[in-house]
């Protein structure tokens, strides 16, 4: 059978950030995928070589976007385990309360995408209008959208009121009942199931000796979740990830619709439990040695290697992104897959190629 | 003679005014499904008139031969459908212009417009075995071909031919490239092969084949008219809501697959129309 090679992307109305895929065809069959990267690439890694340890946070947030906050959690962690320094209670709940509200606008932005990526426009917007209730809040409490720059080595920048949680509260009462509305359309609309259910499957065994992370991993039975080491207050509050068994793309959006309603009640409970306090402390001395840390970001495990000399610039820092560790799944799933089914599948990863790049 | 060439003239002019304002409602009404306020109504003119304004760029002189054709096709069916001519000849001159535009797209080296081809011509195969089912159901209702003789009915043709109206409105589905099959080409490109069929059309020709769309439309909703010719507001209402329907449709459902319309199309189609003729047949 003549064979057909499609550039997919790194321009293609379908990907949200520039991936190239070789995608060879025989009629509308996968046989096989290569995909490259290196569209983005910003050398974000390398400034820490002109860039001090403070100024690295706001490096490390415009990673990306999406993930902003927890990139720069995570980065401010490794510099506080590095220096030894505790942070405040307070600080570490409300750490949590953003970074779930990250996670929150993170899967919805996905939950649209994906819709988006079977063609179910309606179903897009309707998330994204939702999304834009959890930005109103990042912004009334940060007065930012999107990089809500809350982290400081030692803690966070802001604080939440009285009148704050109570509007965060009702603000989420209200996406819960939309989410609520929107859950026999997603998950149990005929046109969905057909377009997602038994595509692109990956077992259990396939999804760890691949490596893969974060609702990629969960989605294939694998319960394993960077909050569950219990960093910031995720220690102090009830937290079990949410595990799906199936394995394909209907499971990973089951996984991240269910994460949203689970990022609900984990900000319910930090709210609940949040300690009153200091929400920093200062910092003192330049930090020295190396250290690995990781937080669960929205597509996954996030991991930072920091190496300092005890100069205001760090020696080395080095990131390891959820999708990086999840592209390979891609060649697991994409040969012997439709055409049709590529969008879908490719978006099942949540790929962000900005963090991958850097 | 005046009389039909004003019905010549009324079927020219009805692709690029009517089916424009129509192609304006849907984007209005499209966008209030989605919590959108939506463009002006008159922005599908502006978008056309837009492209006529832009250079001429071609992959190939047969591509521009192509869309010339289908444009021509699709504007003489519309006419000769307001002439109340023959329904298998508006059917095939349609089915022409439609060829066209597939071998169009097959002349370019594009692999999106060359699988967009494909699944159009899947699309055809899908639709056109049902149209031709309905005006056989229309001939066994009317004694002849003629649309002439559905004006003359005097009792709907919905009530005698109601299962072949719901196949009608499927085929409608595939022909205003509506989810679920937005299959071979797409009205936002937000789908793999991104335009598909018309993705290496650009500046004039892309607004001839929009233009030819919108002559589709005209002619497609005037078919669905025809189910309830006793009256001219029970045909607006019924194409009203028909239109109304398929954006709906639009709406509440993802797009799904070729084999997926083929099989349904096949299966459900057939059936409810064979359904229909034996009735018929049998009466």
């Amino acid at each position: 059978m003549t064979k057909t090679i499609i550039p997919f992307g790194p321009q293609h109305p379908v990907l949200p950030e520039p991936i190239h895929l070789k995608l060879t065809l025989e009629d509308e069959v996968i046989t096989e995928a290569i995909p490259a990267f290196g569209f983005v690439h910003r050398g974000l890694e390398k400034l820490v070589e002109i860039r001090d340890f403070h100024q690295m946070i706001y490096v490390v947030e415009r990673i990306c976007g999406i993930c902003s906050m927890l990139h720069a959690m995570c980065y401010c962690q490794g510099i506080e385990e590095m220096m030894g320094i505790e942070v405040p209670p307070r600080a570490r709940f409300l750490r949590v309360i953003w970074s779930e509200l990250h996670r929150m606008h993170s899967h919805l932005l996905w939950l649209g995408l994906f819709a988006d990526s079977f063609g179910f426009e309606s179903l897009f917007m309707q998330f994204w209008k939702i999304r834009e209730k959890i930005l109103d809040i990042d912004e009334a409490t940060t007065g930012n959208r999107i990089i809500v720059s809350v982290n400081v080595i030692g803690g966070v920048r802001k604080d939440l009121g009285t009148e704050q949680t109570s509007m965060i509260l009702s603000a989420l009462k209200d996406v819960e009942k939309e989410l609520q509305w929107l859950e026999t359309t997603i998950m149990s609309d005929y046109t969905v199931q057909k377009r997602t259910v038994g595509k692109g499957i990956l077992t259990g065994k396939q999804a760890y000796e691949l490596g893969l992370v974060g609702p990629t991993l969960r989605a294939s039975g694998v319960a394993q979740d960077a909050r569950m080491l219990g960093y910031a207050a995720f220690g102090d509050i009830n937290f079990t990830p949410v595990v799906e068994t199936d394995g394909d793309c209907y499971a990973r959006c089951k996984v991240r619709f269910r994460e949203v309603f689970q990022s609900i009640d984990l900000i319910r409970q930090a709210i609940g439990k949040l300690p009153n306090g200091e929400i920093a402390v200062k910092v003192k001395g330049r930090p020295n040695g190396e250290v690995v840390t990781r937080v669960e970001q929205p597509r996954g495990e996030v991991f930072y290697y920091i190496k300092a000399n005890g100069t205001k610039n760090l020696e080395r820092l080095r990131v390891r992104t959820p999708t990086f560790a999840n592209v390979p799944a891609l060649l697991t799933m994409l040969p012997g897959a439709w055409l049709s089914d590529v969008p879908v599948i490719v978006l099942s990863i949540d790929p962000c190629i900005s963090c991958t790049e850097r | 003679m005046i009389n039909k060439s004003v019905l010549i003239l009324a079927g020219l002019a009805s692709g690029p005014v009517l089916g424009g304002v129509i192609s304006g409602f849907d984007r209005i009404l499209t966008a209030r499904f989605q919590s959108r306020i939506g463009p002006p109504l008159l922005q599908p003119f502006y978008d056309v008139i837009k492209l006529l304004g832009k250079e001429k760029v071609v992959v190939n002189v047969w591509q521009a031969f192509c869309v010339n054709a289908y444009l021509t096709a699709a504007s003489i069916a519309t006419a000769l459908f307001f002439l109340r001519s023959d329904l298998l000849l508006i059917l095939f001159i349609q089915a022409v212009g439609a060829v066209f535009l597939v071998v169009g797209a097959f002349s370019s080296t594009s692999p999106y417009s060359q699988a967009g081809a494909h699944r159009e011509l899947l699309q055809m195969l899908c639709y056109e075995p049902l149209l031709i089912l309905i005006s056989v159901g229309i001939y066994f209702q009317t004694g002849s071909f003629k649309i002439e003789s559905v004006d003359a009915m005097n009792q709907p043709l919905l009530l005698k031919l109601p299962f072949l109206f719901v196949v009608l409105s499927f085929v409608l589905t595939i022909k205003l490239r509506k989810s679920p099959f937005d299959l071979s080409t797409s009205h936002h490109a937000h789908q793999e092969l991104v335009k598909g069929l018309l993705t290496d059309y650009s500046g004039p020709l892309l607004a001839l084949t929009e233009i030819a769309h919108w002559y589709e439309t005209v002619l497609l909703l005037g078919f669905c008219s025809l189910f309830w010719t006793t009256n001219p507001i029970g045909a607006l209402l019924l194409v009203g809501i028909t239109y109304l329907g398929e954006i709906w449709i639009d709406n509440v459902s993802a797009r799904m697959n070729w084999r997926w319309m083929l099989g349904y199309g096949w299966g459900m189609g057939m059936a409810l129309s064979l359904v229909n003729l034996v009735w018929l047949y049998a009466r």
